[in-house]
C-alpha cells in the first residue's frame, strides 16, 4: 500500500487546503475498495505492476486534484473574445507605433543608434520584448480580476440591440461632405501661402525665408489632400465604395511619406532673407527654428508611417471583403465591385 | 492520413465528453434516490452501462452537494469511514424538471432522426 499512500500524498499536495482531508479520505476509500475487489477476484494480493496500472487509470495526481478546483480558466469563455480584441488593439495601437518610431529614430537620428548595428538591434529587441511582456501581463491581469469580480458578466446581461453599431457597408455621406469641406479649405490655405505668407509668418517673414530648394516641393505637397478630396467627392456619389477611402488614404500617405523623407534632407529649411545680416539674437532664433522644423518633420514622418500601416490594413481588409462578397454572389452589390 | 485519423478520434472524444456531461448529472441524481457512497455509486452506474471514473464522479458529487442537490454524511461501514450521498428535496425537484427536459429533447431528436 506504500504506492497508494504516495499517490494520495501527491494528490493532497495540489488540493485546496480546507478540503484536503475530506477529499483524500473519500478518494482513498474508493481506491482501497477497488484494490480489495481486484484482490478478491485474483485470490491473492495485487503485485506492484498491477497497482501501478490501477493508479495510472485513476489519473495523474495533478489532473485528479485539478478536477476539484473551482476556477479552471484565468479568463473564461464570456470575457475571452473581449480580452483577445483588447490585446489586438493594444498591439496595433501601441506596439506597432512604438516599432515605427524606433525604426524611424534609429534610421534618421544618428545619436539614437549605437556604433555597432547589432547592438542597436539587440537594444531595440530587448525593449520590444519588455514592452510586449508588460502590456500582455497588464491586460491579462486586468481581465483575470474582471473575471473574478464578474462585473462584466452582469453588464453583458443588460444590453439593447438598438445600441449596436450599424454594419460598415458604406461611407457616411455626412462624413464625406465635412471631409471635403475641410480638404478644400486646406488646399485653399496652401495655395494662398505665396501671396499671404508674410501675414501668416508675421514679423519673422522679413528676416527669414524658405530654403529655395524646398520651392520645388510646394505643388507636389498638394497631391495628398487632392487625392483625398477626389475620394470624398466620389464617396458622396458612391458611398458603398468603402474600399476607395482606405485605398485613397493609403495612396495619399505614400506620396506624403515620399515627399517628407525628401524634405528632411534640405536642412536648413529657413535661411536669412535676401542679403540681410542677422544679429546674434536672430541667428540663434534661426538655429532654433530649423531644429524645431527638423523635429516636426520627423514627427510627421512617424505619424504618416503609422497612418500608412493602418490604411494598408484597412485596404487589404476591404479588398478581401470585396473579393469574398463577389465569390458569395449576393452579399456585395455589383456597383460596389465595379 | 494518420494525423487526420487522430484528429477525428480527438474530435469524437471531445464531442462525446460534451454529450455525456449533462447525462451524467441526470444519471447521478437519479441513482442517488437511493443512498450510496462513492464506490458503490460508481459500481451501480457501471453495472447499468454508464461507466464513470473517480476523477469525474467525486468532483461532480461535491459540486452537486454545494448546489444543494445532494446531502451527505460520513458513516463507518466495514471498519472504514465512508461518505454517503443521497438526493435532497431540492435535488428531487430539479431531477424531475431535468427528466422532463431530457424527454422533450429525446423526443425531438427521435423526430429529427426519423426525418433525416
Amino acid at each position: 500500500m506504500e504506492l497508494l499512500d504516495r499517490y494520495l500524498q501527491a494528490v493532497r499536495f495540489w488540493l485546496p487546503r480546507k478540503q484536503q482531508d475530506d477529499i483524500i479520505a473519500e478518494l482513498g476509500d474508493d481506491l482501497r475498495s477497488q484494490i480489495e475487489e481486484r484482490e478478491s477476484a485474483l485470490g491473492r494480493p495485487m503485485n506492484e505492476d498491477e497497482l501501478v496500472t490501477l493508479l495510472k487509470q485513476a489519473g495523474h495526481p495533478l489532473w485528479v486534484a485539478g478536477r476539484y478546483q473551482k476556477q479552471q480558466a484565468l479568463i473564461g469563455p464570456v470575457l475571452f473574445p473581449l480580452y483577445s480584441f483588447v490585446l489586438k488593439i493594444v498591439a496595433l495601437g501601441y506596439l506597432v507605433p512604438w516599432l515605427v518610431v524606433w525604426i524611424v529614430l534609429t534610421v534618421l537620428v544618428p545619436s539614437h543608434r549605437a556604433a555597432d548595428p547589432m547592438l542597436t538591434l539587440a537594444g531595440g529587441w530587448a525593449s520590444l520584448c519588455t514592452n510586449i511582456i508588460v502590456i500582455f501581463g497588464s491586460v491579462t491581469l486586468a481581465f483575470a480580476i474582471l473575471e473574478r469580480v464578474q462585473s462584466a458578466v452582469s453588464a453583458l446581461q443588460q444590453w439593447d440591440p438598438r445600441k449596436l453599431p450599424r454594419p460598415k457597408d458604406r461611407v457616411s455621406r455626412v462624413e464625406s461632405v465635412f471631409g471635403l469641406v475641410f480638404s478644400i479649405v486646406y488646399i485653399a490655405w496652401w495655395l494662398s501661402l505665396p501671396r499671404y505668407g508674410a501675414l501668416i509668418f508675421g514679423s519673422i517673414a522679413g528676416f527669414f525665408s524658405l530654403n529655395p530648394a524646398l520651392h520645388a516641393w510646394y505643388l507636389p505637397l498638394l497631391a495628398p489632400p487632392s487625392i483625398v478630396a477626389v475620394q470624398q467627392c466620389v464617396n458622396i456619389l458612391r458611398p458603398q465604395w468603402t474600399w476607395l477611402r482606405a485605398a485613397a488614404q493609403l495612396l495619399s500617405d505614400s506620396i506624403a511619406l515620399f515627399i517628407f523623407v525628401f524634405l528632411a534632407k534640405f536642412h536648413p529649411y529657413l535661411i536669412p532673407a535676401g542679403t540681410a545680416n542677422l544679429d546674434a539674437q536672430h541667428t540663434q532664433a534661426l538655429v532654433k527654428l530649423n531644429q524645431a522644423i527638423s523635429w516636426s518633420i520627423l514627427c510627421v514622418i512617424i505619424g504618416i508611417c503609422i497612418a500608412a500601416i493602418v490604411h494598408a490594413y484597412q485596404t487589404v481588409r476591404e479588398l478581401r471583403r470585396m473579393s469574398k462578397g463577389s465569390r458569395n454572389g449576393a452579399v456585395m452589390p455589383a456597383s460596389q465591385a465595379l | 492520413m494518420k494525423n487526420s485519423t487522430k484528429l477525428d478520434v480527438d474530435l469524437f472524444e471531445n464531442l462525446k465528453l460534451e454529450l455525456r456531461r449533462g447525462c451524467l448529472i441526470v444519471a447521478v441524481l437519479a441513482q442517488l434516490r437511493q443512498e450510496h457512497y462513492g464506490y458503490t455509486l460508481r459500481k451501480a452506474l457501471d453495472d447499468l452501462g454508464l461507466a464513470i471514473d473517480e476523477g469525474t464522479l467525486y468532483p461532480l458529487l461535491r459540486r452537486l452537494e454545494t448546489q444543494g442537490l445532494l446531502a451527505s454524511e460520513w458513516r463507518e461501514e466495514n471498519k472504514r469511514n465512508k461518505r454517503f450521498y443521497r438526493l435532497s428535496a431540492q435535488g428531487e425537484l430539479i431531477l424531475q424538471k431535468l427528466l422532463e427536459e431530457w424527454q422533450t429533447i429525446n423526443a425531438s431528436l427521435e423526430r429529427i432522426l426519423q426525418e433525416a
